[in-house]
């Protein structure tokens, strides 16, 4: 029962006021920012990503955490009372939760939301702590072939979910080439372009901060003007105390659907690629499926929030899972968290596992906490949301454009970084403007360096490289299979569009 | 219009994926050249192939999917001259209205871009905080916000809290100027 002593340590290292106020600040964080419509969770944790670095590991990481949580609950506030999500996963909370603001019942709406999103978080994280142990002995078996085929997985997985498979194959495959750019480990030097400072490699931490961060402020800028009118409407609904209760336990009126929609969340999370907006897509349909309101879906009906919410906020559950086991970040917000660990000097994988199992059963038992400070927080900000949702963007934007810059700077006290940051922003926004997946190019840049060092040891070791490493081994034949089982939806989409045009 | 503006969509979708692909052939010349060849191609040699293989699997694509909508608008616009006029009209006004947008957002992207430019280039010659007030204020004002509270006072405290949390208490070395 080694799990049970490292989960009871890791509790233990909670017990600590500096990690409980950086759990609160975290959550308040990422609910405030989660309002403010625009300003999505991965820009939130990238935002905070510099700060952390002085912080010791088990703070840093439970802060980024649950600003994950925070901002996943916060972004239907915005979602609800001026129908413009404050991040994409809140899309579907706000298909029922505005219209219950234009019937009068918003603080109704955002009490079901702050109730069923804490109960996903919860249902998450229990099972992010129960399945934990199962990955992880499954992933430390794993070799660099293993390895190898894991990140494949991961990229084909993230390219047949995407609309254009073959531009998430390129993004990926590009990232791979820019991870390999640096020394390597026989001594040469590849691509720095002269630059002493890449010979450790492109920076990650910049890179991600430039790719997630600063280019979703382009986004931003062109956001100022849509939310500029609807914003007026919002105040009648605000801080209606009682409203706020009654939907509050009305979510757990409805147990049958904030199991099925956390399960659902939880199971959605896992994919790469996929995240709480393709998790709370699926689970708004599920949940109108399952309904006897089936006719009240989009008109205000609260099962709608409720399956919205809690599927959304499980997702976190499925993504850590992921990232924490195998290294591999499914979605934005996990890519940010890799980078946050990397400051701390921590690298996620099963290995982290072996060598601190404590902080990593802190992390995940601070989530269960964190989803019981949700409902406090969650209603408090709720009570002031109407005066949230108003700040403008013209403010915000330079304000986290000037943070941004500082905090790159601020890691390693190099301009080099920042430089990077900026190219890396550029990058980031004509990827998002030609609707190439940025996740794929963040997972070869975080994969690239494994890969190549993975390859060159089985290469040197073998002294060959043929199919039969692949095929030799019983794990990678199996992973194989998955692989191949990650292509099936595009070839239906593929013969799909061919039958169409047939016919 | 609608036929010109989506050659030019395509046009530039191939031109960021030739982007792509330049760069990734630059790389792979410039490791293929490298003394140990085999061991430094072992990953970067297939990732290309597959790179220049999708890349140019999507140009193919892209081509065929814009002479296909030509084609089809070319046959369309025979046929139902009158529906074409009143959408023309409709788009017409919904042009305005977007470019007006459009135009908005152009500009601001413009200020947003210079402005942090000129900020990262001036930052460690004129220090951390004359810079940031600068840059803070000059943005907030390009970005079209009039009030003195949003493009001076914020500024201000922002930098103030910023210089006392990360110099002061955090003891980082932001770049110093002249003025602090």
């Amino acid at each position: 029962m080694a799990e049970l002593s490292s989960l009871w340590a890791g509790i233990s290292l909670l017990a600590d006021w500096h990690v409980i106020l950086m759990m609160m600040l975290g959550l308040l964080f990422g609910i405030v920012t989660g309002a403010i419509p625009g300003f999505s969770t991965p820009l939130a944790i990238s935002v905070m990503l510099p700060i952390t670095f002085s912080m010791e590991p088990l703070g840093a990481i439970v802060f980024l955490t649950c600003i994950y949580a925070g901002g996943n609950f916060g972004s239907s506030i915005s979602a609800i009372l001026i129908n413009i999500p404050g991040s994409p996963q809140a899309i579907v909370t706000g298909l029922d939760g505005y219209p219950m603001t234009q019937q009068g019942r918003g603080s109704e709406a955002l009490g079901l939301a702050v109730s069923s999103s804490a109960v996903g978080n919860l249902i998450g994280a229990i099972f992010l702590i129960l399945i934990m142990p199962l990955l992880v002995k499954f992933a430390l078996s794993f070799g660099p072939p293993e390895l190898f085929l894991v990140g494949v997985i991961g990229l084909t997985v993230i390219a047949s979910l995407h609309k254009s498979f073959l531009k998430a194959i390129i993004a990926g495959a590009f990232g791979v080439l820019l991870g390999t750019v640096g020394m390597t480990s026989a001594g040469s030097t590849r691509g720095t372009l002269g630059f002493y400072e890449l010979l450790d490699g492109i920076p990650l931490i910049p890179a991600l901060i430039g790719l997630i961060g600063f280019s979703e402020l382009f986004l931003m800028l062109q956001r100022t003007y849509v939310a500029g009118g609807e914003a007026s409407n919002t105040s009648r609904n605000s801080g209606n105390l009682s409203q706020l209760l009654v939907g509050f336990r009305r979510s757990f009126r409805h147990p049958v659907a904030l199991l099925r929609s956390s399960a659902i969340g939880v199971l959605i999370g896992g994919l790469p690629g996929a995240g709480g907006t393709v998790a709370s897509v699926v689970s708004y349909n599920e949940g109108r499926r399952f309904s006897k309101n089936r006719a009240n879906f989009g008109k205000g009906e609260p099962e709608g929030v409720i399956s919205a919410e809690a599927a959304n906020n499980a997702s976190e559950g499925g993504a850590l899972a992921l990232m924490l086991s195998l290294g591999i970040p499914g979605g934005l917000a996990t890519a940010v968290l890799i980078g946050g660990f990397m400051l701390q000097g921590l690298i996620p994988g099963p290995r982290l596992f072996l060598d601190n199992p404590a902080l990593l059963y802190g992390v995940m038992s601070a989530q269960i906490f964190a989803s019981f400070m949700l409902l406090l927080f969650g209603l408090i900000v709720s009570f002031y949301a109407a005066k949230i949702v108003k700040v403008p963007t013209v403010v915000l934007i330079p304000l986290i454009a000037l943070f941004s810059i500082i905090g790159t700077y601020a890691v390693k006290l190099l301009m080099f970084d920042v430089y990077i940051m900026l190219v890396f922003a550029v990058v980031g926004i004509v990827l998002r403007k030609f609707d190439y997946p940025l996740i794929a190019i963040i997972l070869g840049l975080i994969l690239g360096p494994i890969l190549d060092g993975q390859l060159m040891r089985t290469y040197q070791g073998a002294g060959e490289l043929t199919l039969s490493i692949f095929l030799d081994r019983p794990l990678s034949l199996l992973l194989l299979g998955i692989l191949a089982l990650s292509l099936l939806p595009l070839a239906v989409r593929l013969t799909k569009s061919f039958f169409n045009k047939r016919g | 219009m609608n036929v010109l503006s989506a050659i030019k969509i395509v046009c530039a979708e191939i031109i960021v994926l030739l982007l792509i692909f330049g760069c990734s052939a630059l790389y792979y010349l410039e490791v293929a050249a490298l003394p140990s060849r085999t061991l430094n191609l072992l990953l970067i040699q297939p990732v290309f192939v597959v790179i220049t293989m999708c890349t140019f699997a999507l140009i193919f694509l892209k081509l065929r999917d814009s002479y296909m909508r030509m084609h089809n608008s070319e046959e369309s616009s025979l046929t139902n001259a009158s529906i074409i006029e009143q959408a023309s009209a409709s788009a017409s006004a919904s042009i305005i209205a977007n470019t007006t947008a459009h135009r908005t957002f152009v500009k601001n992207s413009i200020s947003f871009g210079i402005c942090t430019l000129l900020y990262v280039i001036l930052l460690d010659k004129l220090g951390f905080v004359l810079t940031s007030f600068l840059y803070l204020s000059v943005l907030i004002y390009l970005l079209g916000s009039r009030s003195l509270w949003l493009t001076f006072v914020l500024p201000v405290a922002v930098v103030a809290f910023l210089y006392v949390t990360m110099v002061v208490m955090l003891k980082f070395s932001l770049p110093a100027g002249f003025l602090v």
